[in-house]
């Protein structure tokens, strides 16, 4: 399909969105319903000689094209009794220059045990950072464009199955709900499997009135199989290295969000810190905030994130290929540092319908390649336009 | 050029908050065994975040199908416009944390609260005739 096509599809699925005034289809009363949401985004970039890629094959170049921005996401809900249900949401994305794929992002039974406890068992979106589980839901965000430093990790990796227990604390004058989860990612690629298990995590939501504190820590074993990696953990595996390169590692995540929000302003934060026990891997620190204020339907905004590599101490007790291998990572690591300044603007056109703009200013050290696939000039400023819809 | 004005005026104008002049009261049927709720229990209710009052009493909310009063309660007990409501229940809908409540007619509303002594709902002062008034809405 062409880029035309696409954004024909895209106006198809706007319009027939526009008709529904209601947050969703009850296809069986108080049983089952349908939900939709879904982004129409067109991007470009300043400069010629680098793009933004993701792992679909879409890119963000100096020629406006709606593939990297623009999903479908679909959901099903069937509640089976009055304190079970299932649920089922998929997400769709282009691809390829011709191919689509919908991908099953949420698959759970969901289980009330109380009205302050509820148990999923199944398949979610790990709740690692503030946005992480409505990360692909753009009504439900200020941004055309969540800030990259933060969120741009999020890929197909994002999800894992397991349990996950929400719990609301007994606790007067603040809303507090404590989240554990233990899961798994188990993903086999042409090139490598990637085992992640068991992943163990926690978040602790405080709110009160229009401020909302989330906390979260998580712990993240990984095994890593690769033939090709495994022959470069090998060459780096030697006594005299100075720091420890295994592929089976531990990853530790620590979130802090923060969020007030009232009729005429909004301010948002988050500050993440991801740690590994083996230089093999980067350990990132990275942050956001992000000031808004309301007039009428119109939120103005601006943004500010900044994401910088904490382990990049050289490698110096190796010698030879292992120390060329090792000092490449690290500086490789080291080269994606970026930060953006950005500013933006949400019209709440209809409920449920939402058109924003954004402009991001972003900013690499010289020679260092940040969140792009080559070393820009010092900066690239992306321009984004989109469209969301939730019903 | 003039078209495109006009078009965006027009749409600034039917996309703005309508005004709701009528004084809210949060109510439930007589039977109901809550006795009144506080604003913040209100907030959590209407949020998604609880479905207990203080006391652990189990409710169902209703919403209005009137979008003037629905934007005139959403801005008074839950400090949101409705747009920003809109976008929060979407968030809640797609993680698995809560269904927006129904939307039903006042008269629908009074018949439901009438049935079921765990619902509650708003109106309009003058339609609360005969339920009982658990919150009253500051204008």
């Amino acid at each position: 399909m062409t880029r035309l096509g696409n954004g024909t599809v895209g106006l198809l699925y706007l319009a027939l969105g526009l008709c529904q005034p209601a947050l969703a289809w009850e296809l069986m009363e108080e049983r089952l319903f349908f939900n939709s949401y879904g982004t129409l985004g067109i991007a470009t970039l300043d400069d010629s000689e680098v793009a933004i890629t993701n792992n679909h094959e879409q890119s963000i170049d100096d020629n406006p094209s709606a593939g990297y921005d623009s999903r479908i996401g679909l959901q099903l809900e069937y509640r089976l009794a009055n304190s079970w249900s299932l649920a089922w949401q998929g997400l769709g994305f282009k691809d390829g220059d011709n191919s689509y794929t919908l991908t099953t992002k949420w698959a759970y039974l969901s289980y009330d045990a109380t009205p302050w406890l509820n148990l999923r068992l199944g398949r979610f979106i790990t709740p690692f950072y503030m946005i992480s589980e409505q990360r692909y839901v753009g009504y439900s965000q200020p941004w055309a464009r969540p800030p990259l430093e933060v969120y741009g990790d999020e890929n197909e990796f994002d999800t894992s199955e397991g349990l996950w227990a929400s719990l609301v604390l007994p606790t007067t004058n603040i809303n507090s709900t404590l989240e554990v989860f233990v899961s798994r990612l188990d993903q086999a690629r042409s090139d490598f499997d990637v085992e992640l298990s068991p992943i163990v995590g926690a978040v602790l939501s405080l709110s009160r009135h229009n401020v909302s504190l989330r906390l979260m820590a998580a712990r993240l074993p990984i095994e890593l199989e690769s033939a090709e990696l495994e022959g470069l953990e090998t060459l780096l595996q030697q006594p005299n290295a100075e720091h420890d390169y295994d592929l089976d590692a531990m990853f530790r995540y620590y979130n802090v969000g923060l969020q007030y929000s009232d009729l005429n302003w909004l301010g948002m934060m988050e500050y993440v810190q991801n740690r590994a026990d083996s230089h093999f891997y980067p350990e990132i620190e990275a942050f956001t905030v992000t000031a808004g204020r309301h007039v009428e339907s119109v939120l103005l905004y601006v943004l500010y994130a900044k994401r910088a590599a904490l382990n990049n101490d050289s490698e110096s007790g190796l010698t030879g290929a292992a120390n060329v291998a090792a000092n490449g990572i690290i500086d490789r690591r080291k080269a994606r540092d970026q930060s953006t300044l950005g500013v933006g603007v949400r019209w709440d056109v209809t409920p449920g319908v939402a058109l924003k703009g954004q402009w991001d200013h972003v900013r690499v050290k010289p020679g260092d390649r940040g969140g792009f696939d080559r070393a820009p000039d010092g900066h690239v400023n992306v321009f984004t336009l989109s469209g969301d819809w939730a019903f | 050029m003039k078209t495109v004005y006009a078009l965006w005026a027009v749409l600034l104008i039917t996309s703005a908050s309508p005004a709701y002049a009528e004084e809210l009261v949060v109510v439930a049927g007589p039977d109901c065994p809550v006795s009144s709720l506080t604003l913040e229990e209100l907030s959590r209710l209407y949020l998604g975040q609880t479905t207990t009052d203080g006391n652990g009493r189990e409710l169902s909310v209703y919403d209005l199908e009137d979008s003037a009063a629905r934007s005139e309660f959403s801005r008074a007990a839950l400090s949101m416009s409705l747009t920003q409501l809109r976008a929060y229940r979407a968030k809640q809908v797609f993680t698995g944390r809560g269904r927006p409540p129904r939307q039903l007619e006042a008269a629908e509303l009074i018949e439901r609260l009438q049935q079921n002594d765990q619902a509650i709902g708003y109106l309009p002062q003058d339609s609360a005739r005969g339920l009982k008034i658990l919150y009253r809405v500051p204008p």
